[in-house]
């Protein structure tokens, strides 16, 4: 069952009902990343989407403080009269509290660090229905115990946001993304090196592999002069870009499809930037398939491979990530979830 | 401000098997010992019963668990630069010093990440990276002596928080030591597994060392920038110098630094250090940006505009590398100043929305007016962390107390406008019984939740973050 409460004495209500029957409950946004079909008698999904109020937008304070069940292409659209964005990019369709609980980096994490980092504080609900507080409408603040990345990458686990105070930046001025096409794997892997050890303050480094070939696509935002500047240097380094796009977040948006599809059509692995360059210079068939691999988010995403999962990680050193269950038994994880939420009343899928 | 609880009451045995873990000549419980770690730079003072001075983790890690098992409060200190009394021994006990756990394991410049031991000092950090061309952004003003691991348990701010953000914002992972002396990894030194679990490496930035240590970490590493444009801005209002700040952040410009300066410490830093500050200026604007050569230009000029249009009386671009040095030196002399006005100081770290500043730099003088003291004033203006300095002589009881009601009254104003009675320095003891006004009942059980989950017999760091109420501490058994 999914119920959607669309206030915080709805959601406190459905509380005490899964209480009272005895059920778990499981947070979500809209569901994107549940699957409902096994086990779904033991718990009630709560769906924070009609919590998707924007309570302001405050471009003096550079922040904004919206609902948990607000999209990004919702908060996109709000923001944009303000000249304002929030600099965390990834599927447009996805409610701010189920990406937070599902630990979204964003497409420009190079430069701007990760969801977590962009956001000042947050409303959550606590196992006993009761509401409580983190963090506020400053920059700075380290009253207490810092609760706001409680719920980042837990899954609905530990606590249930609510809403969110946002920090906001001015949007950059142009964000163009670079592709350069690449003759070969082994050329790729030390380019990017390059790039990374040059410090050239990318925003994201790709390398994407598909129909249209083997590709180096980066990501500048910025000021004009910046940028041209960048640009000039790269190009001095890569030869000339095969292809300029002006608006790198549409762009990325594109790409990033492809780290969302279904499990059962792609594998994404995980690994240290060093494991995927090395993948990338050792596994050469990897080159006859469909392939992105982000330096920034630490992943490589792979379609249609030939090989079985565990054959990948094994060669390539790295994480597969994809489908695998959450990993809740840690001492640490366990302690704090004991501690916080005794009963159990958080579902650990 | 003093009291020798724990002073010297540890039997032969417990010295002697603490003594075993790190070795004779680091296990000190001399009375000269006990004294220079008695205090750090705060005004409190408290004894510890021992003092420990671990050279490896597993050391760490032995100590708590023996500290675990005999009910030894146990607190953790870097450099004892805290400012709110997060570094002394409230209930005596065991003071662990991480001062030798001081090594930078690694430096990898295609991951970007620096590894470090808590001990080291954020200072050697930069200097390690720089003939890389990189550094680490936090930067307190104490990072010539600050640990690493201190910042970590502070979540330390410092002047470039304005737009490389603060410590929590450059800590990708943690490796802990638990109650029990068990070692556990958070973040990516999961190495990929990170993906598939919880990340709980948030919940120990600015925990103050109250729910674990921190014996390593892995820190995000960012490029150096290839050029500064700095400015000094004199205002002849601390009101029109904080109305410029504010004006600059609504103009969506974000400088690396916007630091505030009033009149008496621009009077002080210019008797201590000669550098031709404009003495009898009412308020100066320390304003950095940096970058690529060409994007900075058209800021500055932008910059430039604003503050002559909130009313600056004369601005100044630093010309050369070393102008900018000293107008840095300056800023970060800032406390050591002040000890010309009166010996002893109380630093607040009230912090504001940004669109509060102006209102609430005036009314901290109003404070110090109505109390008849004196009243010092900086800020981290573009993060709006303000950071008041009431001065007073530790030999006039009666200033002192009048200090402490200013400050009450100084964070009531904060939370009033929807700011916090801390952006940087933390609770400390200082401002633990503060905690009440800040959060409510529910919020301050919720964090006694995890702190019991953490640490169930309460022996990291006693009294500190938590108000009394809400501490786990059971009667620590001595020995
Ligand atoms: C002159 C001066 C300027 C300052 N400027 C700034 C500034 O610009 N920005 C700012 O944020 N702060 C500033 N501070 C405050 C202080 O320097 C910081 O809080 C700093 O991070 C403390 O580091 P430390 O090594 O001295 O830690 P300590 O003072 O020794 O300890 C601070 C806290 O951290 C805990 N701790 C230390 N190491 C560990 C560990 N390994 N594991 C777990 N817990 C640990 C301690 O128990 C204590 O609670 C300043 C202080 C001074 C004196």
């Amino acid at each position: 069952m999914v119920v959607k409460p669309k206030s915080h004495g709805q959601l406190k209500i459905v509380y005490l009902e899964a209480k009272s029957a005895g059920k778990s409950i499981l947070p979500c946004g809209l569901g994107h990343n549940l699957n409902l079909s096994t086990d779904h008698d033991r718990f009630v999904a709560i769906s924070s989407r009609g919590l998707n109020q924007i309570e302001s937008i405050e471009p003096d304070n550079l922040l904004a403080e919206v609902g948990a069940g607000l999209t990004l292409s919702e908060l996109e659209k709000a923001l944009a009269p303000t000249g304002l964005y929030w600099p965390i990019t990834g599927p447009y369709e996805r409610t701010l509290g189920g990406l937070m609980g599902q630990g979204l980096l964003g497409a420009e994490t190079m430069a701007k660090g990760t969801m977590v980092d962009w956001i000042l504080g947050t409303t959550m609900m606590n196992p006993a229905g009761e509401i409580v507080k983190s963090g506020g409408r400053t920059l700075k603040n380290v009253s207490g115990y810092d609760l706001t990345r409680l719920a980042w990458r837990a899954r609905g686990s530990l606590v249930m946001n609510l809403s969110f105070i946002l920090k906001l930046l001015p949007k950059p001025k142009i964000c163009p993304v670079m592709e350069f096409s690449i003759k070969s794997l082994k050329l790729a892997a030390s380019h990017m090196e390059t790039i990374i050890k040059e410090g050239f303050g990318v925003q994201n480094l790709r390398l994407i592999g598909d129909d249209k070939g083997l590709r180096i696509c980066l990501w500048l935002t910025g000021f004009v002069e910046y940028v041209s500047a960048q640009e000039e240097k790269l190009k001095s380094l890569l030869k000339d870009p095969s292809d300029l796009f002006e608006d790198g977040f549409e762009y990325f948006n594109h790409v990033d499809a492809i780290f969302n599809l279904p499990n059962e059509k792609i594998k994404i692995f995980a690994g240290s930037r060093k494991n995927l360059l090395e993948t990338v210079r050792n596994l050469s068939w990897i080159g006859d398939h469909h392939f992105v691999v982000d330096l920034g988010s630490g992943r490589l995403a792979l379609i249609s491979s030939p090989k079985s999962s565990e054959d990948l990680a094994f060669e390539s050193g790295l994480v597969l990530i994809s489908g695998q269950v959450f990993q809740t038994s840690g001492p640490l994880f366990r302690r704090l979830k004991t501690a916080i939420d005794p009963k159990g009343l958080f579902a650990t899928l | 401000m003093s009291s020798p609880a724990g002073h010297g009451n540890f039997s032969p045995q417990s010295l002697k098997a603490l003594s075993d873990i790190v070795g004779p000549a680091f296990c000190r419980s001399q009375p000269i010992d006990l004294e220079l770690y008695s205090y750090d730079s705060s005004p409190f003072i408290h004894y510890p019963s021992v003092v420990v001075i671990p050279g490896q983790v597993e050391e760490m890690a032995e100590v708590v668990s023996l500290c675990r098992r005999h009910g030894w409060p146990l607190t953790c200190r870097g450099a004892g630069t805290s400012l709110s009394g997060g570094a002394v021994a409230h209930r005596g006990g065991v003071l662990m010093s991480t001062t030798r756990m001081n090594r930078l394991l690694e430096i990898d410049l295609l991951e970007e990440t620096a590894l470090v031991e808590s001990g080291l000092v954020n200072l050697d950090l930069q200097k390690a990276l720089a003939p890389f061309g990189y550094m680490f952004p936090p930067d307190p003003a104490s990072q010539k002596a600050s640990t690493l691991g201190g910042n970590i348990a502070e979540n330390a701010g410092g002047i470039k928080g304005v737009k490389y953000g603060i410590t929590k914002h450059h800590v990708l992972g943690l490796e802990l030591i638990l109650d029990d002396g068990s070692l556990v990894k958070t973040g990516a030194l999961k190495k990929g597994f990170e993906f598939i679990a919880p990340d709980l490496t948030g919940i120990f930035l600015a925990s103050e060392g109250t729910l674990a240590l921190v014996a390593r970490a892995l820190l995000k590493i960012t490029p150096l920038p290839k050029s500064y444009k700095t400015l000094s801005v004199v205002f002849d209002s601390l009101l029109k110098s904080g109305q410029a700040v504010s004006a600059i952040i609504a103009q969506g410009i974000i400088p690396t630094a916007l630091e505030i300066m009033d009149r008496r410490l621009i009077a002080a830093l210019e008797d201590y250090l000669r550098l031709g500050f404009p003495v009898g200026a009412e308020a100066m604007l320390l304003i950095e940006l940096d970058g690529l050569g060409p994007e900075l230009d058209p800021q500055l000029a932008k910059i430039k505009d604003i503050c002559f249009r909130s009313g600056a009386v004369s601005l100044e671009e630093a010309e050369t590398a070393e102008d900018r040095e000293k107008l840095w030196l300056a800023r970060r002399s800032g406390n050591g100043a002040l000890g010309r006005i009166k010996p002893s100081t109380i630093v607040q770290d009230v912090t504001v929305p940004i669109v509060h500043l102006s209102k609430m730099l005036s009314l901290v003088q109003e404070v110090a007016d109505r109390h008849q003291i004196i009243i010092v004033q900086m800020a981290h203006a573009g993060d709006g962390n303000l950071h008041p300095h009431l001065l007073f002589d530790p030999s006039d009881g009666q200033e002192y107390l009048r200090c402490l009601k200013a400050s009450a009254e100084i964070f009531a104003a904060a939370l009033k406008v929807g700011g916090t009675i801390t952006g940087e320095h933390g609770i400390g003891l200082e401002k633990v019984t503060f905690m009440t006004d800040e959060f409510t009942k529910v919020e301050l059980d919720f964090m006694a939740a995890i702190k019991s989950g953490l640490d169930p017999t309460g022996i990291f760091n006693p009294d500190k973050v938590l108000p009394q109420k809400w501490q786990a501490y059971r009667k620590a058994k001595g020995s």
